[in-house]
């Protein structure tokens, strides 16, 4: 039980990082490959707040979105010169650098030996401490992400991403600021991958670089991509996928050393077979060219 | 109204234009005609915001539209359509035209978010569905606007201009590569925005079509204003000739 609990709470986790990145890559076609680096600020927001281990998690998780949010700016900022796939390189560097510094700046982020210790969530004096109370957090934080993502997705909002998204010029010959509408989308994303984050350093009380590497930007975007960026499941269908396959290889009785090739071979497999049957991912309607 | 001042832009060596000076009727509609390569298109890019002017001055209502980006000026009315087909071709007819109608005009990031009804979205729909019906493509409402024909493409941007209810409307050949019966009804549609009170430009190398429906022609050529005037004398003008016929 506690193992599939401990499950569900890591698709919730990723189900909220593949949102907020859908509704940048299925929205308005930006491709991230920085959404690690929110993923980081969240997390570290929460574990180097130890002012006061009474912290409420809605307070932490705030300023993790909140400075999420306006480290974005940093990505979005140059949208604006930088598009397609110079945008995806502009993320890139971002994700680098975001990796170095955490690695760097010891003295603050505790380098690559990262934060130990990290007290659990404490929400309205409950503190939530076992598998269970962690698995219905991260599921309620996801499901708020799904919802605020669908809200923008079905406003005024969404339909002026999808005109950036095909035809910016469109956009802006209807009267629309396209860059202002790219800034808040990214900082939205980027706000709902730091609550990913937190909810994350919690529920591991343990945070260290290598979990925000460009690896596990590429994962989270590999998540969209296979479930269907445009679709409202698909992301979700993404981090569920890719969550639960590694897990099954471990009931194939292989070796350690052999059951991580065998994951590489099995997800390297499902994104290259996607590729060729269903590039619009498996719930998804619109195929990226 | 609507006047460009001693408009100037180069592409490279080539000049574009070269001191334009114009000043717009201020309703009717009006046609700029012109070989190919005479600056038309530049005209209506450096008007749009699209395209920045290397010197002079293009105002409207005396604002001084060369330093408004290009959605500002589409904000201040000023609507136009593309040469080549542009719409948001993986979404529906409907909601092309929900994103170009006026009350989404230049809509903010935080109204588009925060004030969105379901009423306001109702209201929308029903605008836009009236008018898809009125030109015949009522049944292609949620149809992707890039599945729809060519001709039909061209129309969809029409009234994408049209629902946004502009003061001045800018189209870049509305009639090429169109079927006489879609002429046809492009032109409705232009003399209805015309008898609206809106101020319709458009730029054809369709001679029926702009003496049927221009009052006032413009002729480029070079980059330079050729002739301006009336539709009917300036068309029989012996330069104009000339330049356009060769």
């Amino acid at each position: 039980m506690t193992y599939l609990l401990h499950l569900v709470t890591l698709i919730a986790i990723y189900s909220t990082l593949s949102i907020s990145l859908g509704l940048l890559v299925g929205q308005a076609g930006l491709f991230s490959l920085a959404q690690a680096s929110f993923f980081a600020v969240g997390a570290y927001a929460v574990a180097l707040n130890r002012a006061d281990t009474a912290t409420l998690f809605w307070t932490t998780i705030s300023l993790g979105a909140t400075l999420s949010a306006l480290s974005s700016l940093l990505v979005s900022l140059p949208s604006g010169k930088f598009r397609g796939d110079y945008f995806v390189l502009v993320t890139f560097s971002f994700q680098i650098i975001t990796f170095d510094l955490l690695n760097n700046l010891s003295d603050y982020t505790k380098g690559s030996l990262g934060v130990t210790n990290i007290p659990p969530a404490n929400i309205f004096g409950w503190t939530i401490s076992g598998v269970l109370g962690n698995a219905l957090i991260s599921v309620v934080l996801a499901v708020m992400a799904f919802f605020v993502v669908q809200r923008l997705v079905t406003s005024p909002f969404g339909r002026v991403l999808r005109s950036i998204r095909e035809d910016e010029m469109v956009a802006t010959a209807t009267a629309h600021n396209v860059m202002a509408f790219k800034i808040c989308a990214i900082a939205i994303a980027a706000s709902l991958s730091a609550v990913a984050g937190a909810t994350y350093a919690h529920y591991f009380t343990y945070v260290d670089p290598t979990t925000f590497k460009i690896s596990q930007s590429i994962l989270v975007l590999a998540m969209v991509i296979i479930g269907g960026a445009e679709s409202r499941i698909g992301p979700i269908a993404g981090a569920a996928l890719l969550v639960l396959l590694p897990e099954a290889v471990r009931f194939l009785g292989l070796s350690d050393a052999a059951a991580g090739h065998i994951q590489q071979i099995f997800y390297g497999a499902l994104i290259a077979a996607l590729m060729i049957l269903r590039p619009q991912g498996l719930f998804g309607r619109y195929g990226f060219s | 109204m609507l006047r460009v001042h001693n408009l100037r832009k180069t592409f490279g060596s080539v000049v574009a234009l070269d001191h334009v000076s114009i000043s717009f009727p201020s309703r009717g509609c009006f046609a700029v005609i012109g070989p190919n390569g005479s600056g038309k298109t530049t005209l209506l890019n450096v008007l749009t915001g699209f395209v920045r002017a290397d010197a002079g001055r293009c105002t409207y209502r005396n604002i001084n539209l060369n330093r408004l980006l290009p959605h500002k000026i589409a904000r201040k009315g000023i609507a136009r359509t593309f040469q080549e087909v542009r719409l948001v071709r993986h979404v529906s007819c409907l909601d092309n035209l929900l994103l170009a109608r006026r009350a989404e005009l230049g809509k903010t990031v935080f109204r588009a978010i925060f004030s969105f009804t379901a009423e306001n979205e109702r209201a929308g729909k029903f605008e836009a569905s009236t008018l898809l019906h009125s030109v015949g493509l009522g049944e292609k409402a949620s149809e992707l606007a890039g599945e729809l024909s060519y001709g039909e493409q061209k129309l969809l941007s029409l009234l994408c201009v049209q629902i946004a209810r502009p003061e001045v409307a800018l189209f870049d050949e509305p009639f090429s590569g169109l079927h006489p019966m879609m002429i046809a009804i492009v032109e409705e549609q232009l003399k209805k925005l015309s008898d609206g009170g809106c101020l319709v430009g458009f730029i054809e190398h369709d001679m029926g079509a702009v003496s049927r429906l221009a009052d006032h022609v413009i002729v480029m050529s070079n980059g330079k204003v050729l002739a301006e005037g009336a539709t009917g004398p300036t068309l029989s003008r012996s330069d104009v000739l000339e330049a356009y016929i060769g």
